[in-house]
């Protein structure tokens, strides 16, 4: 599991409120309950305050899964 | 009267016919987009009966202007100013009172023959994406292709502009199985639509000049027939789209099994439901949440929600009951997410996951949701003026 990654998972695991949650790079919306549109852009600030990056709105929209989100913020950091 | 998209006339299946034979062998990118392009001119030129020459110096003015989004210092500019051209020219298509007082009524005919609410909703898509720096600018045949598919004129789905840069220039070849589920998928729609649907008008509907119980048996069949009208547009064109080799998205999944308002929105409509999303829900939500430091999220998504469906009324039409069906969808879902939240701090994630498991509890919000559409689409063609006068 890549660094980012494995902070992106804290992330996950804070903002769904559920210790036991483990994502990987092909998990997306599908494949937890409550990764609707409204915790899609919860999830998305509690990605910026922690990588301290900023997303446009194309980008937040244009996430699919984990790995996309990865890539994101590694661009973003780069 | 002008001339509109007409599925039963031959001259609609003689274009997708053609569309077909000259697309598919092609294996050439930028010949095929010149093609399509050519294709999607020619049904407008035929089926329309609109002169190329407006309608490509139309496309031309929304190139140029896509194009130069990107250039710095003059983006915002040019935003604002095509955003705001884009929305007048919307308002003089949907409120032609309003063009004919302006002197500028030569342009209904062409905004109400290509079907503009949808063109409108593909630039405002295309401009947001191109400006935040999400994808290129499209080439001149490409912005023929994206903002005046033949097939999905009339009604739509609304592809996003990033799933259209997104297709590859040369599809896959279609194989035996999938052109027989594309001629499966357009046999569906024409009997949906053509067989369907129209008996339950012809037979069940009254416009509702009716009251008593059978008013609520034709509020159950109006949704219905709306469902199967619409959808089968949708079906065709997937269906087209897959013998053509262009991506054309799915547009509904059951909807009448949605449990709740937001469930609903992720089966109806769901092209338009995810340019609300990509267009006004997010942007919204996330500008107002980063005001809030993600504080308040409640009364932000409440915000959000409002917004968003009180202008996707507006968008279906500039009216009072267009109106009140977008603050009837906008309540439905706030409340519906209002009752989450409350539940989740109630039960905690695992309660609430088992209480939405309980058949009866699943059966009994189907029934509501599905009464609440069927409801508020009453509104929309309810005979008011009769009722007051």
């Amino acid at each position: 599991m890549s660094q980012t990654l494995e902070q992106l998972n804290e992330v996950f695991q804070d903002v769904f409120e559920d210790d036991d949650l483990s994502v990987e790079a092909q998990t997306s919306a599908k494949d937890i309950d409550d990764w609707d549109s409204l915790m899609h852009v919860n999830l998305v600030l509690a990605v910026e305050s922690r990588f301290d990056v900023r997303f446009t709105s194309t980008e937040v929209a244009g996430l699919k899964d984990v790995g996309e989100l990865v890539a994101l913020v590694e661009k973003k950091q780069a | 009267m002008n001339p509109t998209i007409d599925l039963t006339t031959p001259g609609f299946w003689l274009v997708a016919l053609l569309a077909m034979a000259v697309m598919t062998p092609i294996t050439h990118g930028a010949l095929r987009r010149w093609v399509w392009a050519c294709v999607n001119l020619l049904f407008i030129a035929w089926m329309l009966r609109l002169r190329v020459v407006e309608v490509v110096a139309g496309v031309a003015v929304a190139h140029l202007a896509l194009r130069l989004l990107t250039c710095r210092g003059w983006g915002l500019l040019i935003a604002l100013g095509g955003l705001a051209s884009t929305v007048g020219l919307f308002v003089l298509h949907k409120l032609p009172g309003v063009s004919q007082g302006m002197g500028t009524s030569v342009v209904n005919p062409l905004l109400l023959a290509v079907g503009f609410s949808y063109v409108f909703l593909r630039l405002i898509d295309a401009g947001r994406v191109i400006y935040e720096g999400g994808r290129a600018p499209p080439d001149l045949p490409s912005t023929v292709n994206y903002l005046l598919p033949f097939h999905m004129l009339a009604a739509g789905p609304i592809q996003s502009y990033e799933d259209f840069v997104d297709q590859p220039a040369i599809p896959k070849p279609i194989s035996a199985v999938e052109a027989l589920s594309g001629v499966e998928r357009i046999a569906l729609g024409l009997f949906k639509k053509f067989v369907v649907a129209y008996m339950i008008r012809k037979v069940f509907l009254t416009e509702f000049y009716v009251t008593g119980p059978y008013f609520l048996f034709e509020v159950q069949l109006h949704y219905l027939w709306i469902y199967l009208d619409f959808s089968a547009y949708s079906d065709i064109a997937v269906g087209i789209g897959r013998l053509m080799g262009v991506h054309t998205p799915e547009n509904f999944d059951r909807p009448y099994l949605a449990r709740n308002m937001i469930d609903f929105w992720d089966r109806w409509h769901i092209s338009l439901s995810l340019w609300v999303r990509r267009n006004l829900f997010i942007p919204v939500q996330l500008s107002l949440a980063r005001r809030t430091g993600g504080k308040r999220a409640l009364m932000i998504a409440t915000l959000a929600f409002t917004v968003s469906f009180l202008l996707c009324g507006l968008w279906h039409g500039i009216s009072w009951p267009f109106f009140a069906w977008g603050a009837m969808h906008a309540f439905g879902l706030v409340v519906t997410n209002a009752y989450r939240y409350w539940l989740t701090r109630r039960l905690g994630r695992k309660g609430v996951k088992a209480y939405k498991e309980k058949l009866i509890y699943r059966l009994l919000a189907q029934l509501g949701t599905f009464q609440y559409v069927a409801f508020s689409l009453v509104i929309i063609v309810y005979p008011w003026k009769d009722l007051w006068s």
